[in-house]
């Protein structure tokens, strides 16, 4: 039971790639401690944003594993915080449980960057006008099951997912691509910290996810096994007012990315360091042992970080925003099911997605201090919300 | 829907053993095949587990590998370009610190980097490595190059214009190999700093031969057997591009492209678009197989490990054909233990068949058969005792139909006997009535009132008698009919009482009751055994003579095991020609003696519904007689 309780208490605090104006028809003890005006949200309530316009309140998702492993290094980059006090600004992290949630602070003015998943990003670009200035994720969405193997066995069978998810929109593209249709599955709306439980409870007999919940179900629940993935994305967005008056500190901020993927890279150690960091994090925040190692996290962002081995700089793949391609499908669903209005065009969307500044900041790596050694602070270099 | 039983044949199901055979199948065949369907299901499952688990940890332990592959590439070029003798060496050559007119000094640091160069080829595996200047050309190779000769820009364009990285996708060279090239950027070394910021003074690339290093190492696993196979692909454009050989199609590296909405090569479809699954369906070559797909992002290639579903499953097919090898086998065996079941109920059966035949036919001597413990022996038994039961019977009843065939003459002869007597006994009153009657209306006429009354007198006489005699026959008649339960009749009491109450006359004449002490009780029908001692004790005390000493003594006496009663007396006796006629009905020795003559035949009636018999022994007139009788038997 304790176990459980814990399982129970995490997933209910993890759910990060949800939007604003998605239903859902589940309901846990938690939700209700989460009202839908973030303003009294039992934790944000506490945050202070600051209305100082030197002051970049920047939203980030500890529980989101593992791309915020890159950002527990910028949290610690001293070149970043001795450039952006070089401009006069300070970084001020404030950490959310969903990109809903960041999605929600920077509507309301309150953020001025955030990270979210690949859905959020793209609420955010159509509802709050940002700017997604480079990827942190290119990470996977799987399918869990007891006993299936094959897209093709989850005819008839009851398939839980989070509604209006990156892992709603995965089963349907999955489906679909199978030759599958949706109605030939009992589709179950749960939120996402309900189904590792569900699933071993047999109430259900598959779900989507994203990581890392397919990674603590099968933690938690060994019998369980992932049988299916698909590729999910993470970015970095920033309000376009703030991008257009302060491209220096975007462009450090970007400039810090660079050199914690450096920096990760350089030793095996160092992604173990930064996923204890991480942990540690997300743990206090959570408020319950996640269960998950830092070696899980390590296997999870060597899979998951894009650059952590091969691609030096977190650029935003041009084949995403293809004709057809990965986010415009996405684009379509969201739209489809109302989470972005209908009246928004994905040419429109498309120009929110900035490959080019990366290619600034690059271009000048003294300016931007690309190749400098960092020596991390023990503790984060910028302020937390909190 | 037919009937089974037409289907089969009515002629069929009408014999037992057919009957039995038939269902001892049915369920045998039923259980078998649950069994072994359901037998079959597990084993099915169980290896498609199995074979879906084998390949899909194929599938990814050949993605570890080739990760690890990909990685360990990338820093072989990232170390080269990194090495601080390198970059120095590097920078030295292509800057301007040693003049041309120092050949030698330059000769020493090209032959110290080709050193190098060829260090890395030869530890590593690659097929050639070289370095490049900022302006694309060949500075130092680790084959026999000329140098200075432009080097392909898309190797080299990428580093020197981002300082990233580069991966040159498969590609095939002129010679038709299959090569993939990675280029990382030399940065400058300054004495005072080890950092990159000193610029780029050229590109490090390693070229590797795919033939020799990964395809080797993709092509083969544990269990693929003669169909499984492994393919690296990747999306170009609108189509799959196949980047290694194929097992089953020649000639296909870089050339065999299907398009992606072909619905072919579904899992290179897949894997290529980012996905990691498993799937079961058709190749390239149209064939069925099982499949696991996985995706490498960092090349943006999609892997297959795929296996023949034939091959694959094959063990299931195996196991399909064993099962049903053994299922036959448990059938032929069924319906061997059918036979032997059915043989053991239906042949003492057949053979009570034959017997029953031979019974008919008046064999009684064939009744020897099954002598086993179950309930066919217990049949067999029970028909033995039949058998034997008909065989007494059947030989008795011939003696019994003579005896029963007697008796009914016996009986014609006494009916007709009593017929003739009854009417003419009957006739004797009437005749008399009718005499009188005449003589009635005679003395009427006359007015003799006393002669009237004298014939008055005859007439209610004759009628009296008549009456009596109807009286008795309807007694006689009813001995036979109406019965008492049996009791226990003690003789001495009973003739206590008959003397006390019925036979008083007996007392007041002064006859001689002797009754023998210790009679044995009887067990009867007591108001007929009492008839039976009153009628012989009258008959005795009627027909005394003329001795006023009247001796009756009744008594008993035992011969060849049978007690015998007797009543004796010491009246006037029969003559031995009347023994037997005395018991006849309206038989009497003196025509004036009172009594209708019905009282012995009384005496007999009730003797033999008890199942005994009656006889009279006397030495003739004056000799007194003894009536003897046997009560044993059952009543009628």
């Amino acid at each position: 039971m304790k176990i459980k309780f814990k399982i129970f208490f995490f997933f209910s605090l993890l759910n990060f790639p949800l939007f604003s104006g998605c239903e859902n028809t589940a309901t846990n003890v938690d939700k209700k401690k989460i009202s839908p005006n973030l303003l009294e949200h039992p934790l944000y309530s506490n945050y202070h944003f600051s209305n100082d316009r030197r002051v970049l309140d920047f939203g980030s998702q500890p529980l989101w594993i593992p791309p915020c492993t890159i950002f527990a290094v910028m949290q610690k980059d001293p070149i970043l915080k001795s450039e952006l006090e070089k401009l006069g600004f300070i970084l001020k992290v404030h950490p959310f449980f969903k990109g809903k949630d960041v999605n929600f602070f920077l509507a309301s003015g309150d953020l001025e960057a955030g990270i979210g998943g690949d859905m959020p990003a793209m609420v955010a670009a159509a509802k709050t006008d940002v700017v997604i200035i480079s990827i942190l994720q290119m990470g996977q969405v799987a399918m869990v099951s007891r006993d299936i193997r094959e897209i093709a066995a989850l005819q008839e069978r009851k398939v839980a997912v989070a509604a209006g998810s990156n892992a709603h929109y995965y089963l349907l593209k999955t489906l679909k691509k199978n030759g599958l249709k949706i109605s030939g599955l009992k589709l179950v709306f749960m939120e996402v910290d309900q189904l590792p439980a569900a699933l071993n409870r047999k109430d259900i007999d598959a779900f989507a996810a994203w990581e890392p919940t397919p990674a603590l179900a099968i933690k938690n629940f060994p019998h369980l096994k992932i049988f299916h993935r698909g590729l999910s994305y993470g970015f970095i967005y920033v309000q376009r007012k703030f991008f257009q008056e302060n491209p220096l500190v975007v462009a450090h901020l970007l400039a810090s990315q660079i050199r914690a993927l450096s920096w990760l890279r350089e030793k095996e150690e160092h992604i173990d360091l930064a996923a204890d960091w991480l942990l540690k994090t997300a743990n206090k925040m959570s408020r319950t042992d996640m269960k998950l190692t830092s070696i899980d996290v390590h296997r999870l962002a060597d899979r998951d970080l894009p650059g952590l081995h091969t691609i030096t700089y977190p650029r935003i793949p041009p084949a995403l925003l293809a004709k057809n391609g990965f986010l415009e499908g996405e684009f379509n669903f969201l739209r489809k099911y109302g989470f972005i209005p209908g009246q928004k065009n994905w040419e429109k969307i498309k120009d929110n997605f900035n490959l080019n500044f990366i290619n600034e900041v690059i271009a000048a790596p003294e300016k931007y201090r690309l190749f400098e050694e960092m020596i991390l602070y023990n503790s984060e270099s910028v302020e937390t919300g909190r | 829907m037919k009937p089974l039983q037409a289907i089969i044949g009515f002629q069929f199901f009408k014999s037992i053993r057919n009957r039995l055979v038939f269902y001892f199948l049915l369920i045998s065949l039923f259980s078998i095949t649950l069994v072994g369907y359901e037998a079959f299901l597990l084993g099915k499952a169980v290896t498609e587990n199995r074979v879906i688990e084998q390949l899909t940890t194929v599938a990814d332990q050949k993605l570890i590998e080739l990760k690890r592959w990909l990685n360990a590439r990338i820093k072989d070029t990232k170390t080269l370009s990194e090495e601080p003798e390198v970059r120095n060496y590097l920078t030295l050559y292509t800057g301007k610190a040693i003049k041309d007119s120092e050949p030698a000094k330059k000769k020493h640091y090209y032959n110290l980097l080709k050193y190098k160069l060829q260090t890395v080829k030869r530890n590593y595996g690659y097929k050639k490595v070289l370095l490049a200047d900022t302006d694309g050309r060949l500075v130092v190779s680790s084959d026999v190059e000329v140098v200075g000769k432009k080097v392909d820009e898309k190797f080299i364009s990428p580093p020197l214009k981002n300082g990233e990285p580069f991966i040159r996708d498969i590609y095939r060279s002129k010679e038709g190999e299959f090569l993939m090239a990675f280029s990382y950027p030399v940065y400058r070394l300054k004495a005072e700093t080890w950092r990159k910021s000193a610029g780029i003074s050229g590109v490090a690339v390693a070229i590797i031969n795919m033939s020799k290093s990964l395809f080797l190492m993709l092509g083969n696993w544990p269990g693929m057997g003669n169909t499984g196979e492994t393919l690296l692909v990747r999306k170009e454009g609108e189509n799959i591009l196949f980047l290694n050989e194929l097992r089953h199609l020649k000639d296909t590296a870089l050339k065999l492209r299907i398009p992606l909405v072909s619905g072919l090569a579904k899992p290179a479809v897949f894997a290529s678009s980012g996905d990691e699954g498993m799937i079961r369906t058709t190749d390239y070559r149209q064939e069925p197989v099982l499949a696991a797909y996985r995706h490498i992002a960092q090349a943006g290639w999609g892997f297959v490990t795929k296996i023949d579903v034939a091959e694959a499953f094959l063990s299931i097919e195996k196991f399909k054909f064993q099962l049903i090898k053994f299922t036959l086998i448990l059938v032929i065996i069924a319906i061997g233990i059918a036979y032997f079941i059915s043989r053991t109920i239906t042949n003492p059966i057949l053979k009570l068949k034959k017997l029953t035949e031979k019974l008919a036919e008046g064999d009684f001597g064939a009744s020897t058969i099954e002598n086993s413990h179950d309930e066919v022996g217990a049949l067999s038994s029970s028909f033995r005792k039949m058998a034997e039961a008909l065989e007494d019977y059947s030989i008795n009843m011939e003696e019994k139909v003579k005896d029963r065939t007697r008796l009914l003459n016996e009986k014609n002869i006494e009916l007709q006997r009593f017929t003739y007597t009854v009417s003419h006994d009957l006739r004797s009153p009437i005749v008399t009535i009718k005499g009188f009657l005449g003589l009635l209306e005679k003395d009427a006429l006359s007015g003799n009132i006393e002669k009237l009354k004298k014939d008055i007198t005859y007439i209610n006489n004759a009628t009296d008698k008549m009456e009596n005699l109807l009286n008795e026959l309807l007694h006689l008649s009813r001995i036979g009919f109406k019965t008492n339960p049996k009791r226990e009749i003690s003789i001495e009491v009973l003739i206590e009482d008959l003397l006390r109450e019925a036979l008083g006359e007996l007392v007041v004449n002064n006859v001689q009751v002797k009754i023998a002490p210790d009679l044995p009780g009887i067990y009867g029908d007591l108001p007929r055994i009492s008839e039976l001692f009153q009628n012989l004790l009258e008959n005795a005390n009627k027909y005394r003579g003329e001795t006023d000493n009247l001796i009756i003594e009744v008594g008993c006496r035992e011969e060849n095991g049978e007690i015998i009663f007797f009543v004796r007396d010491n009246g006037i006796g029969i003559e031995p020609c009347y023994h037997e006629k005395v018991f006849d009905l309206f038989e009497k020795l003196e025509e004036k003696s009172q009594g209708t003559g019905i009282g012995l035949a009384i005496v007999k009636r009730v003797v033999e519904m008890h199942g005994g018999r009656i006889w009279v022994e006397s030495e003739g007139e004056g000799k007194g007689s003894c009536f003897n009788f046997t009560l044993s038997g059952q009543m009628h």
